[in-house]
């Protein structure tokens, strides 16, 4: 604990290398916990990243006032990206596994997956190629669907933690998810 | 992150358009804003056609999937968005139903179109109208009705005019501008108002209990803001309070200030009547104040029930009474209904968005019923309140609405600390697992209990430190009442640190800041009303809720008052007679008893007046007596209780004033100050209250009484006018508004003046331009009484100009003297002062003054930063003097090897003293209170920081310069053990115990434990830090700042909390700081730039 502490104190205080340290102790932290929650629970079960950044957040800076959102900044950034590579490898996982499985097994999960609020590996997989393309056209959109998506913040936390106002954060959510819209649409 | 680029222009251009009403505006728009660039604009354009058509898509539903609150709402919102978008009837509907007239001819309006009418009030025609210059904009254009412009209409509308002119909120349909037209009605053109019902909304939209209550909330706000300008809505109902989507969010606006009526019932000149027998406003909405045809008293709290009955509706989907019922029983048995029985609470109707858990049903029951109670005296007292109750449910916060107990408080304040909680609860599951556990378990069950220990410890710790962070941002927003709250919740709940149970030593210096310490107290059996003080200032007389009429010795503390007589029902003023033998005392029913005060008998009881008796003043001559009854009349009469004449006045009489000379009686009106000569009754002057519209509270002050003071009911400030010239002088801005007491020193230089919510402000005048004007300052301002909504905390001055005494809802009198109650006090070290103490004990202040006597005759002395034990030390040349506190008499001289000292310093015990230089410390014992003394050793050593002495004297903590390190030297054997190294350190402390260890490096900031040496708090690239002190409970660590700010730090969860006192002018540096008796009271001494001391401390004074 004490750590994390330290690095996002290094962070705070400018630290560019502390950055680097800090992505594989909230990687593993959330990898951790993801297992966790992936053994004591449905194998198929969708992993809940508000829950798990929350978590992690909790095991990690826990000692720490949550509203201190000058290392909350930095936490997130990098649980984003920790949450990322474990959606996405998950979700890699179970395209292969579908791709390479029986067929009854590929209707089961097919079913599960259609549950209203959840995604599947695949449809997870087209979001983040689209969050890549909308990365390029304009970040800051970008960055505020990462939070969202991956870190699971409401639009209020994500705009803490990229420094811009509530209501401001509300238009561009309006625009994310108009932009996504015309993206998934298809050409 | 400061440097963002520009957005995208397609990114720019949609949220822009999106702000836009319909399709069409976005369309031409978009074709202004993108020109010839048609990639850009068939972009924007698929971008807004994908938001109205594809209101559900992956992201929409990814993000929806996760069990997060807000992330719900903000999907829901967006929903709601999109649907509003594609349902023209929602956002080009008007306001009111539109109303299709044949034969439209409207009214003529320079620079305006009228196009069509879009309602239709009592008194005027609502038209949608384009204004064509200076911009271009559709507005609302409200025109007064052909065939309806009586005198009557005119006037009440002149006053909505100029009501809504004044008002200027977000929330609040606003005014543009007025005038007449060609035909000479009246119109004014106010913001067109795109919404619909606030219920319709709700409904239409789906709102959640949340989102519901958000809007409650703007809703009183609004209300709130309009009440602060003297203007009561008098008609709220959902059909006026309309929601309209604002960027994306629902936006409230209150319109039809139609029937408001400003509470001085004068604007423009002219006389707003609202006629008598006329019933105004919609009955189902309406407080039963208001149905009482001769509504002359109605005040704010009409619009409170209003929005009561609103959010009633909101909760239930019906009104307390519904429509039905109304119908049928027609509006004289709708209000005897309505007085004779309680409505449903809201929990017991059917509950219409079925949103209701056992726990909030409980909560907002208690909020609505608050809010529509049918005594006006149980409701809020003002729209704010009932907002600020309605946040702190939203906030899970226990409500104000009803005495909470104890587990419901607790319940919430768990649900406040969200994260603990979650600790909290796994301490649970680990409970549970022990239980189940068989022995050979028992390791693990062991290890178990020890992390579930440590978790509670942590969750508890981490309780406390959101606790005291809490209490020092509301001491920064200088909220006493919160910070009292806060302040006895930290002492009631105290956390165990070390094995020892107590209340963090914090929590005593924030107490004190919000309440002060009195010069005694009297405890009365009920609510004391009234107060007043004989001229000796040795008595004080009460009337109290029960009618008793008490006089109390004031120089006898805790005494029992005796009693007089009693009225039998409420009793709220009284008066002494300049003589001391009589007094004269005033019911809630108007009746007005004389008593002899040396023989405690009742001399005259008169029958009594129309209504209440608020004030009762006693010439100085002592030949008369006022008495001011509410809304009525004041009465004038003899001595003897014989009357004299009489003044009608609809106005309140919470305060009546004689001239010193007491040929004048001075009471307020509705819109001025009325003079009366006492000789004929007459009036013979009004005195202009201009920018005070409504004033209640006067008071003399200034030399001779030259100045009189006012105070009204919804202005935060208080004017200062010229009696004599009547003319305004001075305006004093306070933190409150409506001041119910004031009352005056004996040279009339500072003013104490008493709010309903306990608060007491003290504010001292002076003259300037020569006396042309005055000005006034907040000197200090503190908790006196429990907090009561909507009642007088009556004040009274005692002789002389430091001490008057102050009675309370909560049955106390108390007795005060303005030194004691400052919060922070700045002062002036003299020139003559050498040094100055804060006596550890007491926190009193002691100076140490230059004398002839050695050894305090030179500047070039060096003294031991505190006292310990009753004694200091001081280093002047080759001797070291130990000197008793109390009477400043030297006990030993040391001879002091020392060339120069810089540092002197006791053990804790008082029986060790280190001394250094540069270069060199020693160390000396004494064994018997200093008669005789031995040096014990003496080191080599080139130090920056002064040394410590700990461990009973055995242990000296000093830094080696040259070696950069900190080492700990047994002082009899001589070892050095180094505590910490490479640091070069500036400032050295120890808590009580000596286990604790700060220190102030360069740019570093590190406390660690002595023992473990294991790091507490690290701070790297921490400048400008000048002084450390650890609290001796192991909670906190003070940081004091070179420019004057003080933070705190919480040990246990190693954060900083916040800051403890920020200078409000620059002052000088941090040279030392002293705390008294447990953190009661700190001072500090700050170097000035004039080459002096400046001491400030905080707080004014401790308790004995």
């Amino acid at each position: 604990m004490s750590d994390i502490t330290k690095i996002l104190g290094r962070i705070d205080a400018g630290d560019d290398r502390a950055t680097e340290e800090l992505l594989p102790l909230v990687y593993d932290e959330l990898r951790r916990l993801a297992a966790q929650r992936m053994r004591h629970e449905r194998s198929d079960h969708t992993l809940q990243a508000t829950a798990l950044v929350h978590d992690a957040y909790v095991r990690l800076v826990g000692s720490r006032n949550e509203s201190c959102w000058q290392s909350g900044t930095h936490f997130f950034a990098a649980a984003v990206q920790a949450m990322r590579r474990i959606l996405i490898e998950h979700a890699r996982r179970k395209a292969s596994q579908k791709r390479g499985g029986g067929w009854s097994r590929i209707a089961i999960e097919d079913y599960e997956e259609q549950r209203v609020g959840e995604l599947s590996a695949e449809q997870l997989l087209e979001l983040d190629e689209a969050l890549a393309k909308l990365e390029v056209e304009d970040a800051l959109i970008a960055e505020l669907v990462r939070l969202r998506l991956y870190a699971g913040l409401s639009v209020t936390e994500a705009a803490g933690v990229i420094g811009i106002s509530r209501s401001v954060a509300y238009q561009h959510w309006d625009y994310a998810l108009a932009w996504f819209a015309v993206e998934l649409q298809g050409d | 992150m400061n440097r963002r680029p520009a957005p995208p222009p397609a990114r720019r251009l949609y949220e822009q358009a999106i702000a836009l009403a319909d399709e069409a505006s976005q369309r031409s728009f978009l074709a202004e804003q993108c020109g010839d660039d048609v990639v850009l604009r068939e972009r924007v354009e698929r971008l807004l056609q994908a938001r109205r058509e594809q209101p559900n898509h992956l992201l929409h539903r990814a993000v929806a999937s996760e069990g997060d609150d807000s992330g719900g709402k903000q999907t829901d919102l967006l929903n709601r968005l999109t649907h509003a978008s594609t349902n023209p009837s929602v956002t080009s509907d008007t306001p009111t139903e539109i109303q299709d007239c044949g034969q439209f001819t409207p009214p003529s309006i320079p620079s305006y179109n009228l196009v069509r009418v879009i309602g239709e009030g009592g008194m005027g025609t609502v038209y949608l109208a384009e204004q064509l210059a200076p911009i271009r904009r559709e507005v609302a254009v409200k025109v007064i009705k052909p065939g309806m412009d009586s005198e009557e209409v005119i006037a009440r509308f002149r006053g909505e005019r100029q009501a809504l002119a004044m008002m200027d909120h977000t929330n609040i349909a606003k005014v543009f501008e007025s005038g007449t037209t060609e035909r000479g009605r009246p119109y004014f053109v106010m913001e067109l108002v795109r919404g619909i019902p606030i219920t319709d909304y709700c409904k239409q939209h789906d709102l959640n209990l949340r989102q519901r209550l958000e809007l409650c909330v703007d809703l009183c706000m609004a209300v709130h803001h309009a009440h602060q300008r003297g203007v009561i809505h008098r008609d709220l109902k959902p059909t006026n309070v309309l929601v309209m989507n604002q960027d994306g969010k629902p936006v409230i606006k209150v319109i039809d200030f139609g029937v408001s009526k400003a509470l001085r019932g004068d604007l423009g000149g002219r006389t707003l009547v609202t006629h008598g027998s006329q019933l105004i406003g919609t009955p189902l909405y309406m407080a039963p104040e208001q149905a009482k045809r001769t509504n002359y008293d109605v005040d704010t709290r009409v619009d409170v029930y209003s929005i009561g009955v609103v959010l009633y509706e909101l909760l239930t989907d019906a009104t307390p009474i519904d429509r039905e019922t109304l119908k049928r029983i027609g509006v004289d048995q709708f209000y005897s209904l309505l007085v004779r029985r309680e409505p449903d609470r809201p929990s017991q109707r059917v509950p219409g968005a079925g949103f209701h858990t056992k726990l909030l049903k409980r909560e907002l029951d208690w909020i609505v019923m608050k809010a529509i109670d049918r005594d006006r005296d149980r409701r809020y007292p003002s729209a704010s309140a009932f907002a600020a109750d309605v946040q702190r449910y939203l906030d899970g916060e226990p409500v104000e609405a009803c005495p909470p107990s104890w587990a419901y408080r607790f319940g919430k304040t768990a649900r406040q600390y969200r994260i603990e909680l979650s600790m909290l609860a796994l301490l649970m599951v680990s409970l549970v697992v022990i239980s189940g556990v068989s022995l050979w378990q028992m390791a693990a069950v062991d290890a178990a209990r020890r992390e579930s220990e440590q978790r509670e410890r942590h969750a508890v710790e981490l309780l406390q430190a959101l606790k005291l962070q809490r209490a020092l941002t509301t001491l920064q927003d200088g909220n006493l009442m919160r910070l009292h709250e806060l302040a006895t919740d930290l002492q009631s709940d105290p956390v165990s640190i070390d094995g020892v149970s107590r209340p963090p030593e914090l929590t005593h210096l924030l107490m004190n800041v919000a309440t002060r310490p009195t010069r005694g107290s009297f405890a009365n059996a009920s609510a004391v009303n009234g107060l007043a003080a004989t001229r000796d200032g040795q008595r004080a007389l009460s009337v109290d809720e029960r009618g008793d009429v008490k006089l109390w010795d004031l120089n006898a503390p805790d005494a029992i008052g005796r009693l007089i007589g009693t009225h039998n029902e409420p009793a709220h003023a009284v008066a002494i007679s300049p003589d001391g033998h009589t007094a004269v005392t005033g019911s809630k029913l108007g009746t007005i008893c004389f008593w002899n005060l040396d023989d405690g008998t009742l001399i005259r009881r008169l029958p009594p007046l129309e209504t209440g008796i608020e004030t009762l003043r006693w010439s100085p001559d002592g030949r008369h007596v006022a008495a001011g009854a509410r809304y009525s009349e004041v009465w004038v009469g003899d001595a003897d209780g014989n009357e004299a004449f009489r003044i009608a006045n609809d106005h309140r009489h919470e305060s009546l004033l004689f001239s010193r000379d007491s040929t004048r009686l001075i009471a307020p009106t509705r819109k001025d100050i009325c003079v009366y000569d006492m000789r004929s009754g007459k009036k013979i002057r009004s005195i202009n209250t201009q920018p005070l519209k409504n004033v209640r509270t006067l008071c003399f002050a200034g030399k001779d009484d030259r100045w009189l003071i006012a105070g009204e009911r919804f202005k935060e400030s208080l004017i200062i006018l010229d009696f004599k010239t009547g003319k305004l002088i001075g305006q004093v801005p306070l933190d409150t508004s409506y001041p119910r007491a004031i009352c005056a020193s004996g040279n009339g230089m500072w003013l104490r003046i008493s709010f309903s919510d306990g608060q007491i402000q003290v504010i001292q005048l002076s003259p300037s331009d020569g006396g042309a004007a005055v000005t006034g300052r907040i000197f200090t301002k503190f908790l006196a009484h429990r907090p009561a909504s909507d009642v007088r905390l009556p004040l009274a001055s005692l002789p002389g100009e430091t001490a008057f005494i102050s009675g309370g809802q909560d049955g106390n009198i108390h007795r005060w003297h303005q030194h004691d109650v400052r919060s922070t006090e700045m002062r002036r070290r003299p020139d003559s002062v050498l040094a100055t103490y804060l006596i550890p004990e007491t926190g009193r202040v002691s100076h140490v003054h230059r004398t002839k006597q050695s050894p305090f005759t030179s500047r070039h002395v060096v003294f031991s930063p505190e006292i310990v034990d009753g004694v200091f030390a001081v280093a002047s040349g080759n001797t070291i003097s130990v000197v008793r506190a109390g009477d400043q008499q030297v006990i030993a001289e040391i001879k002091s090897p020392l060339a120069g000292h810089r540092d002197l310093a006791f053990s804790a015990e008082a029986d060790t003293l280190v001394a250094g230089s540069a270069t060199q410390v020693c160390v000396w014992k004494s064994n018997d209170r200093w008669g005789s003394h031995e040096l014990v050793n003496q080191f080599e050593i080139q130090h920056d920081a002064p040394p410590r002495l700990c461990d009973g004297g055995q242990t000296l903590i000093v830094d080696d310069a040259a070696g950069r390190r900190i080492l700990e030297i047994d002082i009899g054997s001589g070892r050095r053990t180094e505590l910490a190294n490479d640091v070069s350190v500036s400032f050295l402390c120890l808590d009580s115990g000596a286990r604790r260890l700060g220190m102030i490096a360069e740019n570093l900031l590190l406390v660690m434990d002595r023992r473990s040496a294991e790091v507490l708090i690290e701070k790297h690239q921490f400048h400008g830090v000048s002084r450390l002190q650890l609290s001796d409970d192991g909670t906190t660590l003070l940081e004091g700042r070179r420019d004057g700010r003080v933070y705190v730090w919480h040990l246990p969860t190693r954060q900083r909390l916040g800051l403890l006192y920020q200078p409000k002018n620059a002052v000088g540096m941090l040279h030392r700081w002293q705390i008294a008796n447990q953190s009661r009271r700190m001072m500090l001494e700050f170097g000035s730039d004039y080459g002096g001391t400046d001491l400030l401390l905080i707080p004014g004074q401790i308790g004995p």
